[in-house]
Order: structure tokens, then C-alpha cells, then sequence
């Protein structure tokens, strides 16, 4: 291999690996279940890789690749429609378009993440750690709750933690 | 929007995640977003949570690795990878995003939780027990007086003839024969339990006493208990404070006969005998202020002076005295190895609420027969609470419970200890603020010979990134400190002599 191409070749893997959880984290915004946003990003990740020609060096390689990921939902939203997590077209869209706009927020919010979750109770965090680690109903049987009690802590969990990390952000500023 | 729809949103939002979306939901939802920016910008913010969610419960179990040069966050995520061909790509960010489980979690079941600390004219059943004392391990004293120094501080005397099973560091049951318990504040929650009974401890000193017949008498010398009857109709928990007594058999509680006599008796001092244990040991107070050098004091333990670089604002106001300041840049290392057989490593620590959250390392010191520890904060909620301090050694990790990312001062102590039943794996206490903890997470940590000898403070050697905070008053010990020890460093900044350990 050239070096030209060897170089290129390093600056794409480090491109991608810095910026995987930016580009998951967009998928998920419009596809929000685990298995099928994993899917997407690897579909994205080798299309990336495939244009990795066009894209040019020093310019925002998060929107680029997410531009590239909006296209492979779109082009795959037949077959997730039937598991309810995709939304219309005009939903999908405007919903694209305000996760494009907050892009600039989400590492600070990620990481606020972190400390907002050392501020729950262990119990607690065990459930929405589970939850997305495995599904609900283990989340449910690892913390001793009932399968209703479970989807309510969450919901309730996710609110709390949404608070906690603009608290947080708002703090800083 | 309003307080009302946010709640609302939440909710759908968590159905759709959930899988428990109804249709009219759905179709109630796109409305939501469709009508309101501000309901949009919720819902991504939601999403991206979760998304986050994902990243953090991936890291569950997930091994670290340690003392290379580490990676931003998100690439500790995935798999290590060198110049990886392009082809490979789709196929490892799907596993490492499923994350694997691997590895073993340590066992702790033949985990040290006390030690015998003291005695008078001692005679056991069978064997005399080894001085460490593991969980689920059973005493069974003919005669005499036993002492028990349990890791969270609680200490018993064993009044023989008795048979006391030991649980874990905050727990005992008394099958037979008479405890005194003295609890001092930092082991709050120490449960003294009998067939009929179970005693937790308010901060106190306190007696039981069981009988043949299966009945137990609690006695209460100062402070306060919480007991609750075990096996009962009548289960529910009450207080007794000092001078109470009562006694509690299978078919419930009742007053104890002649509870002036015995709180008498009970009351009168047994003069131990312990073995006055020397220790060896360095210390580095940071009180020079000034300069690229940090003195050390040392009792049989050569290790030198820790020599200081980076920036050239390397001090600051300390716990006690002056401390090393840690600003991100600055580093400190022995220039000599560190001699073997460090057991307790303390010191106090305090980190800023606002520093970075993905830091370096605050220290790396090579315990033991040669197992090298590096001293984080936990940044992995997956694996244990964030922010508390995290143990790393080789892929094994110990995470404590207290966060401590606070602007205060904490005295951290960890004691190191050989492991009797199984030398592949070390044993560990950690105190943060003189109170044992309780592993929020801990995983396969053993013994290894890496960096035999190395002692560094803000950061190694081969890393480039550095710990901010401040550091004061390291010791290192080639023994175990006791709790009492460790409690007593923490408010005097003192060794205890071991003549005064021996008398008390």
C-alpha cells in the first residue's frame, strides 16, 4: 500500500473511532432501539468507508457521516417500520434536523451523563444500567421489581437524569 | 411547553424505547414533535441520553486496560485496534457496541473480613484460628477472651465458652456464649444477629448473650441498637438505648431476670493481651512549599525523596500543613524502587467538582509481593459509582462507593492484604474518610508482577495524561493498619505506637 493511502487509511479508523458514539447517538435520535441502530451504524460505518474519497480532510467528519446515516435510515425505514420505532417522513425529518442543530451540545451532556448517574441510588442505577445493557424485563428480576414497576422507575429515571444533566450544563455556564 | 406535556413526553418517549407504544400514542407523539421545536429539542435530548446509556452499560464488565497511553473515552468503548484494514470496520463496531462479558468476578467467599486482635488465657476447641479471618469462617472458644477486629472497625470480645460464626466485615452471629461489641462511628450498621435475633448496631457498645436454650439477652451499654426479632409473628424492629435490656427467645421478647447483675458484671474490664506489631513504614508529609523535592520520614522502609516535575506551582494549602498540587501537569516519582511488601497505602486527597471527569491517574504503587495498583476515579458508571476512587490492576478493578469529586478533603487508606486460601488473588479493604466500603464494582483483580518496585503520584511515566488535585500526607506501610489505626492516622495525623495499640 502507498504511504498516501496508509495515511488515509489511519485517518479514517481514527476518524470513526473517535466519533462512533456522536454518529450512534444520531442514528438512535431517529431510530431508537439498540439492535436496529447498531445495525445502521454498521451499514453507515462501511458506506463511510466506501466514500471515504469524497470526504475532505478537516471539515465536520460527525456531519458528514451523518449525513450518510440519515440516508441509510431513510433507505431502510420499510424495514423498521413494522417495529413501531420509526416515525412518518415529515416527523423523521424535522426530528433529523433538531438533532443536526443540538449535535454541538451532546459531548458536554455526555459527560454530565456520567456524574448525574454517580448521584442515583445503587438500585437505581443498576435498572437503567441493565435495561440498556440486556432489556427490561432482566433490569426488572436483577433489581426485584415487577415488569410495571420497571418501565415506570424508568421513565421516571430518564426524566430525572434529563433534568440533572441541564442542571448540570447550566451550572457550568 | 408546559410541566404537564414534558412529563407526557417523557413518558411516550420511554414507551417508544420500551417497546410499549400503542398506536394512538404514536400518532399522538408525531403531533407532539411536529407542532413544538422545543418538544423536538426534548425529545433528541432523550434519545441522546439513552444513546449514552447504551455507551455506559456496554462498559459493564468490560476490562480496561492499564498503564498505556489511554484513549479519549469513546475509544475505550471498542476494541483496541491497530491499523485495522478498512474491510474490518463494519464487523468490529457491531461486537464492540453489543460489548462482551469476560472474565471472571473475584469470588468472595474466602475473602479476609477480620482479624484476631487480641486475647486473654485463650483456649480454643480444636485448632487455634490463623490471625486472618475469613467470611463464613466459624470460632469456637473453650475458655477465656477473644478479641475480634472485624475491617469496618467493630470489635468484639468473645467470652468463651462460645461459638461465633464471622459473616463479612459488618456482620457476626453468635450461635453461643457471650460478645461484647464496641462499635466507634465509622462502622454505623455493624449486625451483631442470633437464631432470635438481629442486632444493628447505632454507634455503641453493647452485649449478647446466647443460651443453650436458643434464647438471646442484649444488652445495651451506651449509645443505642436497633433490634428486630427473627422467626417471629412479632418481627418488628425497635430501639434499645443505654442500661436497656431484653430478651428474646423463639416465641418472642420478654424482660431480662436479673438485668442489674448482669449489666455489672458486663460492665467490668478484661485487660487483653496484644501483640505490640512494629511497623515499617514512609511517609511524605509535602510540607517543603517550595522546591522540586519531597522530604520523606521513614521508619525501617528506605524510600527516598519523591522528586517533583512539571510546573513549577506544584504546592498549595494542605490537609495538614502544605500539599502537592496536582494541576494537570505535574508529576512526582521515587527515584529508587520502592522496597517490596507495601501493605497500606493513605493519604488525603481532595478534587474539584469541576476537573476534568476523564483524568490521569492520582497514583501508581507496587503493593504486596509485587501487585501494582493505580488509584483513579472511577469514570465508568457500568462498573461502579462514578467518581469514587477506582483500583486498577492489570484488568482487574476494585471501585468504592463514595464519590469524590466534592471540593473536600478525604483520608483515603487502602490495606492490602495476603490472601491465606488463595495467593493469586490479593485481598483489599479501602477506607474513604476512615469508613470501610463497600465495592460498588469489583472484578478479577490478581496478583501481577508488572512495575514491581514503582511508585509515581499525577500520572506515569509512559501516559500523557495527568491527575488534577491535591495530595497530602502519604504513608506507606509494610503491615496492615488496623481500622483503629486508620481512624486515628485520619484525626491526629499520627501513627498509633504499637505499645499503645497493645495497651488500650
Amino acid at each position: 500500500m502507498p504511504d498516501a493511502d496508509a495515511d488515509r487509511t489511519k485517518e479514517l479508523v481514527l476518524l470513526m473511532t473517535q466519533n462512533q458514539r456522536r454518529i450512534f447517538s444520531y442514528i438512535y435520535t431517529l431510530v431508537p432501539d439498540r439492535h436496529a441502530a447498531e445495525d445502521l451504524l454498521q451499514e453507515t460505518s462501511l458506506v463511510v468507508c466506501e466514500k471515504f474519497g469524497d470526504y475532505t480532510s478537516g471539515t465536520d467528519f460527525v456531519a458528514w457521516a451523518c449525513q450518510i446515516a440519515w440516508w441509510q435510515v431513510r433507505a431502510s425505514r420499510t424495514k423498521y417500520a413494522r417495529s413501531k420505532v420509526i416515525f412518518d417522513d415529515k416527523v423523521l425529518e424535522a426530528v433529523a434536523h433538531t438533532a443536526a442543530e443540538l449535535a454541538p451540545e451532546q459531548d458536554a451532556r455526555h459527560e454530565a451523563l456520567a456524574k448525574c448517574l454517580g448521584k442515583l441510588a445503587a438500585r437505581d442505577r443498576e435498572l437503567l444500567l441493565t435495561r440498556y445493557e440486556s432489556n427490561v424485563e432482566e433490569a426488572a428480576r436483577r433489581t426485584g421489581r415487577s415488569l410495571v414497576a420497571a418501565y415506570k422507575a424508568l421513565a421516571r429515571l430518564r426524566k430525572l437524569l434529563h433534568d440533572c444533566v441541564t442542571n448540570q450544563l447550566e451550572a457550568a455556564a | 411547553m408546559n410541566d404537564n406535556e414534558r412529563v407526557e413526553l417523557n413518558e411516550l418517549c420511554s414507551a417508544l424505547m420500551d417497546g410499549t407504544l400503542t398506536d394512538a400514542q404514536r400518532v399522538h407523539m408525531e403531533e407532539m414533535l411536529l407542532a413544538s421545536e422545543e418538544a423536538r429539542r426534548f425529545y433528541v435530548r432523550t434519545m441522546a441520553l439513552s444513546a449514552s446509556l447504551v455507551g455506559y452499560a456496554s462498559e459493564m464488565q468490560t476490562p480496561e486496560p492499564v498503564n498505556i497511553i489511554r484513549p479519549p473515552q469513546w475509544r475505550r468503548w471498542i476494541s483496541p485496534l491497530a491499523a485495522a484494514a478498512v474491510v474490518l470496520l463494519g464487523v468490529w463496531i457491531g461486537r464492540s457496541l453489543i460489548g462482551g462479558k469476560s472474565g471472571d468476578a473475584t469470588a468472595d467467599g474466602d475473602e479476609m473480613v477480620a482479624h484476631i486482635s487480641g486475647g486473654k488465657d485463650c483456649q480454643w476447641v480444636s485448632a487455634t484460628p490463623g490471625d486472618e479471618l475469613a467470611s463464613g469462617q466459624r470460632l469456637e472458644l473453650k475458655s477465656g477472651f477473644a478479641e475480634i477486629t472485624f475491617d469496618s472497625g467493630a470489635q468484639l470480645v468473645l467470652e468463651g465458652p462460645a461459638t461465633l460464626d464471622v459473616r463479612s466485615a459488618w456482620e457476626a452471629e453468635l450461635q453461643r456464649g457471650t460478645v461484647k461489641a464496641n462499635v466507634p462511628q465509622e462502622a454505623i450498621g455493624f449486625t451483631l444477629t442470633n437464631a432470635t435475633v438481629q442486632v444493628v448496631d447505632l454507634g455503641t457498645e453493647f452485649s449478647m448473650t446466647a443460651g443453650d436454650d436458643g434464647a438471646a439477652e442484649v444488652f445495651v451499654l451506651k449509645g443505642a441498637v436497633e433490634v428486630q426479632p427473627r422467626n417471629t409473628a412479632h418481627s418488628q424492629k425497635s430501639v434499645l438505648r443505654e442500661k436497656q435490656s431484653r430478651r428474646f427467645a423463639k416465641n418472642g421478647g420478654s424482660e431480662v431476670r436479673d438485668s442489674d447483675a448482669k449489666f455489672q458484671r458486663l460492665a467490668r474490664k478484661v485487660a487483653m493481651v496484644r501483640r505490640a506489631r512494629p511497623m515499617a513504614y514512609a511517609r511524605w508529609h509535602f510540607d517543603e512549599g517550595d522546591g522540586d523535592l519531597a522530604a520523606s520520614e521513614t521508619n525501617g522502609f528506605s524510600a527516598g525523596a519523591l522528586r517533583i516535575e512539571g510546573s513549577s506551582q506544584h504546592w498549595s494549602e494542605g490537609r495538614w500543613g502544605k500539599a502537592l498540587a496536582l494541576d494537570g501537569s505535574t508529576t512526582a516519582k521515587l527515584d529508587a524502587a520502592l522496597p517490596r511488601g507495601a501493605r497500606t497505602v493513605a493519604f488525603w486527597t481532595r478534587l474539584s467538582e469541576t476537573a476534568p471527569a476523564n483524568d490521569g491517574a492520582l497514583a501508581g504503587v507496587s503493593m504486596g509481593k509485587g501487585t501494582f495498583f493505580e488509584f483513579l476515579t472511577n469514570t465508568r458508571p457500568g462498573q461502579g459509582t462514578p467518581g469514587a476512587l477506582r483500583l486498577q490492576s492489570g484488568n482487574g478493578w476494585f471501585i468504592g462507593s463514595t464519590p469524590l469529586r466534592d471540593g473536600r478533603w478525604h483520608h483515603i487508606a487502602t490495606v492490602f492484604g495476603a490472601n491465606p486460601k488463595n495467593a493469586t488473588k490479593p485481598g483489599l479493604a479501602l477506607y474513604v474518610d476512615g469508613r470501610l466500603e463497600t465495592p460498588s464494582g469489583r472484578h478479577a483483580l490478581r496478583r501481577s508482577d508488572e512495575n514491581a518496585g514503582a511508585l509515581w503520584l499525577g500520572g506515569a511515566a509512559g501516559s500523557s495524561e495527568r491527575f488534577h488535585g491535591l495530595l497530602d500526607e502519604l504513608l506507606i506501610a509494610d503491615r496492615q493498619l488496623s481500622p483503629q489505626e486508620i481512624r486515628h492516622l485520619m484525626r491526629t495525623n499520627q501513627l498509633l505506637s504499637p505499645e499503645t495499640v497493645a495497651a488500650n
